[in-house]
């Protein structure tokens, strides 16, 4: 199978040749399977925002490429708008960015650019609406008289309804409730069920990274330090430790079991998983085993 | 214990619209808060938790019943900058709060207002400052500070008012995990060693765990009200209301349905620890 995306040795500076210069991402290559979901952590200022913007060809890259089904987004940049639409970029707080009359012509805004008939529009509005459960009857409705969870989901259908192949989402449930955010994370995965499109999300939460990627790319310092399944990188807590990062708090309570003696295995990352482990280890019995 | 506030009763509706029928939140809500307590409020969105905070200190008054603080109305005008000394706000986003370019002018800012003489204000700041940890960063600009910076700024300029209650309306919903931990080791240092009592309205059930004392709204009512003990026993009444349970319980549940009890029962990822070393020593 060959990717849907891939980043090959991409390198961005920030205020090139100036005091200020930044060397935000630096050498990443990674890529993505079609409809596979990747979840992309790693602390404030690791690139992780410049990364997705290199994505989509919002930034253009010092040097490397991306690869976006088969081409080379920067081929010929006058055509770099077309990739905006087939990489569909969900920022942080996406609500603040709706300003249409209505939530209709909101999610409509899109499709509209990308030159689609009044009818195409209509009904890829009304099929975004229903991905991500927003009530039909709201549509004629003012953005800002929705709830903070409606406008989140209207933010989002507004990216879906252009039918990317690759949806980029920038911490989709921060500020939520845990309902909230259960909310977003069950339609992302629908989302990607449903369509096939490939999904990368960035969050800080490690339970929603643990509980949806197929895989997990951690970043520091702008330069890519693992890629690899949740069960990889989470087998690995020192490493996310040192940069700062949270592990799931089941990988952290297995693992501080284990340095006290508990041959409990490791990699482990959900709550029933490290129950089931816990048990496991209770009747074989194989205590003190390090 | 004395409680420092006191609400009776209260009764609050809001419009949505103008001229449309007010939807009721509040009917009848009576609570009181120890001076010197932590205090967490659970619920999720739209359970009137942020009303709730609002009514604290003035911002909102009640259509019925009273809220006092400190023995003083909130709806007596002449209380009202006593009360607002009294009890300080800090809100969810930070870049929102911050009114000055300078770090110590924005702490600066409360003060300056109440037209105290300037050393006064000068103490005060520091003060201030001290307490969240940010003195180094007084003559710093604010807009290059991290998000868990702006916040203890924040906290720094409410707390430069001299107010003997904090009230927190989800002050780490907008932080990464590291400022996350800051502001809420700002917090539990505040209530520890100076005795501020503490408000704080939170969704991560995590924090919530580290008070002394849980409530969780529903529907503009009080649902629970206990220690976090108590609180988080009520396993199905919380997962009813689409709230979470803490990870340390969510992993002592689970395996209490396989069969296996830790004792005491754990909150907290650090005596979830303790508790199954226990039990896997025995």
């Amino acid at each position: 199978m060959t990717p849907i995306l891939s980043a090959q040795n991409l390198h961005f500076v920030y205020g090139e040749k100036t005091p200020y210069e930044k060397h935000a991402v630096t050498d990443i290559s990674f890529s993505v399977m079609p409809g596979e979901i990747v979840g992309i952590i790693g602390h404030t200022g690791s690139g992780k925002s410049t990364l997705m913007q290199l994505l989509n060809g919002l930034l253009k890259p010092h040097s490397g490429t991306v690869i976006v089904d088969g081409q080379n987004i920067w081929q010929d940049p006058k055509a770099i708008r077309q990739y905006r639409f087939q990489v569909g970029l969900v920022f942080q707080y996406p609500e603040y960015q709706l300003f249409d009359e209505t939530v209709e012509k909101d999610i409509g805004f899109g499709p509209k650019n990308m030159g689609l008939s009044e009818e195409e529009i209509r009904k890829r509005v009304l099929r975004a609406a229903e991905m991500v459960e927003f009530p039909p009857h709201l549509l004629p409705k003012s953005p800002f008289d929705l709830s903070g969870g409606e406008k989140r989901r209207a933010a989002i259908a507004g990216v879906i309804a252009m039918e990317p192949k690759v949806l980029i989402l920038d911490e989709p449930t921060a500020g939520l409730d845990p309902k909230g955010r259960q909310t977003i994370l069950d339609m992302i995965r629908a989302y990607n069920q449903k369509t096939g499109a490939a999904v990368l999300f960035v969050s800080h939460n490690m339970e929603d990274v643990a509980a949806l990627s197929q895989r997990v790319l951690v970043l520091s310092r702008g330069k890519e330090v693992l890629f690899g399944t949740p069960k990889e990188v989470f087998s690995q807590p020192d490493v996310l430790q040192q940069m700062s990062l949270d592990v799931p708090i089941a990988t952290r309570i297995l693992d501080a079991l284990s340095q006290k003696g508990y041959a409990l295995q490791k990699g482990i990352y959900t709550i029933p998983d490290a129950a089931k482990e816990i048990v496991r280890f209770m009747k074989e019995g194989d205590r003190h085993a390090q | 214990m004395e409680p420092i506030i006191q609400i009776n009763d209260l009764e609050f509706s809001y419009t949505v619209e103008e001229d449309a029928t007010p939807i009721p939140l509040f009917q009848g809500v009576s609570l009181s808060i120890e001076k010197g307590s932590f205090t967490a409020i659970l619920g999720h969105n739209g359970s009137g938790k942020s009303t709730l905070a609002r009514m604290l200190n003035g911002m909102l008054l009640p259509d019925g019943g009273t809220v006092t603080v400190n023995g003083m109305d909130t709806t007596d005008q002449d209380s009202q900058l006593a009360i607002r000394k009294t009890v300080g706000l800090v809100f969810q986003n930070p870049d929102n709060q911050i009114v000055s370019s300078i770090v110590e002018e924005d702490v600066a800012f409360g003060p300056e207002n109440l037209g105290l003489p300037s050393d006064e204000i000068r103490k005060r700041v520091d003060h201030a400052l001290q307490a969240v940890d940010m003195l180094s960063y007084a003559d710093h600009s604010t807009n290059r500070l991290s998000g868990g910076q702006k916040q203890r700024i924040a906290i720094a300029g409410v707390l430069a008012m001299n107010p003997s209650c904090l009230v927190l309306d989800e002050p780490t919903a907008m932080l990464d995990p590291k400022g996350r931990k800051e502001v809420l080791d700002t917090v539990r240092r505040l209530n520890r060693e100076q005795g501020i009592t503490v408000v704080l309205i939170t969704h991560y059930m995590e924090e919530a765990a580290l008070a002394d004392r849980c409530i969780v709204m529903e529907h503009g009512r009080v649902l629970l009200d206990g220690t976090p003990n108590e609180v988080f026993a009520h396993r199905q009444t919380l997962e009813q209301t689409g709230l979470t349970m803490p990870a340390a319980c969510q992993l002592a549940y689970e395996l209490q349905d396989m069969g296996i009890s830790l004792e005491p029962f754990p909150l907290t990822e650090a005596d979830c620890i303790a508790a199954l070393e226990k039990t896997l020593s025995k």
